[in-house]
């Protein structure tokens, strides 16, 4: 299929993408009584601990100022991020009997889950920015200046989890394996990821290695607004965030486009 | 360039990969060992015909001939590995899409998802909800949980968002087993209206009578090829006297 012919299909069908974004945040929250407040419990339940262990037990927390909202920062961006790629994976199975019924463009099904954790994040990183500019009117954390770092992070976050999220939702109709690998490899990226501590407590001889993911810049266009001394990333490191963000994308839905022959197949 | 409402299958051919290994694992063993990944199996060989504007269609043959999957093909969920499948126009799935349906959401909910699913768009589908609702007679579920339908209401619902899809071409897939008898009658009557306007109908069936209701002309397909292309009362004397030479072999699916 053509770009132009795909460009115009995206558009036609916006109505739908609409709506299955929609669906997405309220299907989550419909039956809880606490609704979108959840958003932010579990991120704010994990910083407590994170505070307690790795600030109070590992002193974490000497490293970086304001420890907390740097927690904060880092797990809010941390949980869109995980949560995006651990729900569309699992998407086109879940909308089999949908898929096998009626033919409509299959991505719109990621972009919803991207989109509908996206709205959570921005709802988190409001709440977040609350703090921080209560922190800068104080004097404690970041000038506000800092503050148009964040949607840049959301942004340029949410277009490399679309990326990825695109290829594996593809490949995990094929083998079913993927929903493992995801979330086994989530669960340990969560600490090769600078969130419960700074860069500056990464060993030398690792740093190298450590700046290839590049979620080690995108994170820290969030965590930047905690504090003036949060650590920058090194040139590696902002070269790596550059190229995942641009490149995910592209490579993402390409991959996702050439899979969808033995995808309708096998669905 | 055809005009709309058109449809031409052009020496079409699928086959089901037979894949061998399920799982990650057996992939990578067999790759290692140097095994077939994949069989094919072929369920359509070579499929070649053109839908006039306005013609009434209906796709016969046996359970596993391959007329699902050319039904499928036609919609575009599946596509071909060889030949074109071309239909002109907008193509709208007469089926009850209640494999969409959200449990927890209310029937008004689960009517616009349905809808953009379908793909009407919002502005139309703001000024067809009454007559949606009111074909679907459920104007005083809108605001319960779709979790409290019975079966019936959900498929009422579903069926009667997709009647009030336009398109040039209308694919119908057996659908038109919804509801009671009295549903079913009012979408038999939807459907020879759509037949009348001059809309492009398709219709895979086992249903005879219904064929015989309103369609134009049959197409029967056997073993993955068109066998028959005519008339209705022609094709369906050679499939019926076919049936009952060759009887159905147990066990086998669509």
């Amino acid at each position: 299929m053509s770009l132009a012919r795909l460009a115009r299909e995206l558009r036609d069908r916006r109505d739908l993408a609409i709506v299955l974004t929609w669906r997405e945040v309220v299907v989550r929250y419909k039956r809880s009584a606490l609704g979108v407040a959840w958003a932010l419990a579990e991120p704010l339940a994990m910083v407590v601990v994170y505070v307690v262990v790795f600030g109070r037990v590992l002193h974490a927390s000497a490293a970086v100022e304001n420890y907390a909202l740097f927690t904060l920062l880092g797990v809010v961006a941390w949980t869109f991020f995980s949560s995006t790629l651990e729900q569309s994976t699992i998407t086109l199975i879940e909308h089999a009997p949908l898929i096998r019924k009626i033919y409509f463009p299959r991505e719109l099904l990621v972009f919803a889950v991207v989109c509908g954790r996206l709205a959570t994040l921005l709802i988190s990183v409001v709440v977040s920015g609350v703090f921080v500019v209560v922190g800068a009117l104080t004097g404690s954390v970041a000038p506000l200046g800092e503050l148009w770092l964040l949607p840049l992070g959301a942004v340029a976050l949410a277009v490399f989890a679309a990326g990825l999220a695109l290829f594996l939702s593809a490949v995990n109709v094929l083998y079913r394996d993927v929903g493992f690998i995801v979330r086994f490899v989530l669960r340990l990226g969560f600490f090769a990821c600078p969130i419960a501590y700074p860069i500056s407590l990464v060993p030398a001889e690792f740093r190298l290695f450590y700046d290839l993911n590049p979620l080690v810049a995108l994170l820290w266009l969030f965590q930047r607004a905690a504090s003036p001394t949060v650590p920058s990333p090194s040139n590696v490191a902002v070269a790596s965030g550059i190229i995942g963000a641009i490149v995910a994308l592209p490579v993402g839905w390409y991959l996702f486009r050439r899979l969808r022959g033995p995808v309708s197949d096998l669905i | 360039m055809s005009a709309r409402g058109s449809i031409d299958v052009i020496d079409v051919q699928k086959s089901f990969r037979l894949y061998h290994a399920q799982s990650l694992k057996e992939t990578l063993l067999a790759l290692a060992s140097r095994r077939r990944l994949l069989d094919r199996r072929a369920i359509l060989d070579g499929v070649t015909f053109s839908i006039r504007p306005g013609e009434a269609v209906a796709l016969v043959g046996r359970n596993g001939a391959g007329k699902s999957t050319l039904f499928r093909l036609l919609s575009g969920i599946l596509e071909p590995e060889r030949g074109e499948v071309r239909a002109h126009g907008r193509v709208a799935p007469l089926i009850e899409l209640t494999a969409g349906f959200v449990p927890d959401l209310t029937g008004a909910e689960n009517l616009s998802l349905s809808a953009a699913v379908l793909g009407l768009d919002r502005k139309t589908l703001r000024r067809r909800y009454d007559d949606i609702v009111a074909f679907a007679e459920l104007a005083d579920f809108m605001d319960t949980p779709v979790r409290h339908y019975s079966s019936g209401m959900q498929a009422r619902l579903g069926f009667s968002v997709a009647v009030h899809v336009d398109g040039d071409i209308v694919l119908v897939d057996e659908a038109l087993a919804v509801g009671d008898i009295a549903f079913q009658q009012k979408c038999i009557a939807r459907m020879q209206e759509l037949v009348a306007r001059g809309v492009t109908v398709v219709f895979v069936t086992h249903e005879l009578h219904l064929i015989k209701l309103f369609c134009t002309r049959v197409i029967w397909i056997d073993a993955g090829k068109v066998r028959a292309d005519g008339p209705p009362a022609e094709v369906l004397a050679l499939f019926e006297a076919s049936m009952a030479v060759e009887p159905s072999m147990s066990g086998e699916s669509a």
